[in-house]
């Protein structure tokens, strides 16, 4: 007999063996594997449902987190508005001032701002928004002491002098 | 009857290749596999939800990191075209050389929103005469390289 035969045979021999060893084992367990289908169905079903759930919770969370931003965003232009308004208004009340002083007051309101919102710190970020908003303070101060005093004042001297305690 | 060695060779190689390489792949199924399952479905499902929540909150961020930089280039923007007045006032007090490097600067400034630089060569410029301006922007490009 040639090699390649009995190799055959033998490979023949070995999947009829593993064959009747696998259905006499089946034959033995059956009540177990029935139990054993029938739980995996029962788990399947409430995976789906579990799975249906968090779908929803999640489908939930996405929309509140975009409206967060949303909302977020919104806020931010806001203030960068308010920041424009700001320049303008110090160039409008103040005649004889500067122009860039005014850029320098917008730019350290927008550095201040920038802070305020996205320094991964907390602590840092909780502080920068105190500063900004002392900043804005400051600044509606000066441009309300214009108003009452009536006098003509060159400089916003409180909003110089608090940038200048930043800077030094 | 005797095989001949091309034939016995044949079937020694296959199977030693199948025994070397078979393996490795079922090895490397199995690596897959496991990293695969390693996690249930809940947690697969729960990390792809992180990953969409990070890219909104990403995305939120990055829309309000361009607002915030439009609005400093509109202002830097305001802040050179009075430097590039001032150059004009000084172009003859300056060489054509630091003409041109002063109004590269000031262009670079406004890409880079690089304010504070920009004001110091504005404030510069409005503190020099014609005799002074050309060593005064020798001296600040000289501090600033």
């Amino acid at each position: 007999m040639s090699l390649p035969e009995n190799i055959g045979k033998f490979v023949s021999r070995l999947i009829n063996t593993v064959k009747s060893e696998s259905a006499d084992w089946q034959k033995a367990h059956q009540p177990d594997l029935d139990r054993l289908k029938e739980e995996k169905r029962v788990a399947e079903l409430e995976l789906r449902q579990r799975l249906e759930l968090m779908e929803i919770r999640f489908s939930e969370e996405c929309k509140r987190t975009r409206l967060e931003e949303e909302r977020q965003t919104e806020n931010f232009s806001e203030f960068l508005a308010s920041i424009d308004e700001m320049k303008a208004n110090m160039l409008e009340y103040y005649g004889t001032m500067p122009k860039p002083i005014a850029l320098m007051i917008h730019h350290h309101a927008a550095e201040l701002l920038k802070e305020a919102w996205h320094n991964p710190d907390a602590r840092e970020r909780l502080q920068k928004q105190t500063r900004f908003t002392s900043l804005m303070l400051t600044i509606t101060e000066d441009l309300t002491e214009l108003g009452r005093d009536g006098g003509p004042k060159a400089l916003p001297e409180k909003t110089i002098a608090f940038i200048q305690n930043k800077l030094e | 009857m005797p095989h001949s060695f091309s034939e016995l060779s044949l079937i020694y190689v296959s199977f030693s290749m199948l025994a070397l390489y078979a393996p490795a792949v079922l090895c490397a199924l199995g690596l897959a596999f496991f990293l695969y399952r390693r996690h249930t479905r809940l947690e697969r499902r729960q990390q792809k939800h992180q990953r969409i929540r990070h890219a909104i909150t990403d995305k939120g961020l990055d829309k309000r990191k361009r607002m915030a930089l439009a609005a400093q280039r509109r202002n830097i923007r305001e802040l050179a075209k009075l430097v590039h007045g001032q150059l004009k006032q000084h172009e003859r007090a300056l060489t054509p050389y630091q003409n041109q490097r002063t109004s590269a600067f000031v262009e670079r400034s406004v890409i880079t929103v690089d304010f504070d630089r920009l004001y110091a060569l504005h404030s510069l410029l409005a503190a020099s005469d014609a005799t002074q301006v050309s060593p005064a922007v020798e001296t600040f490009f000289e501090h600033t390289r």
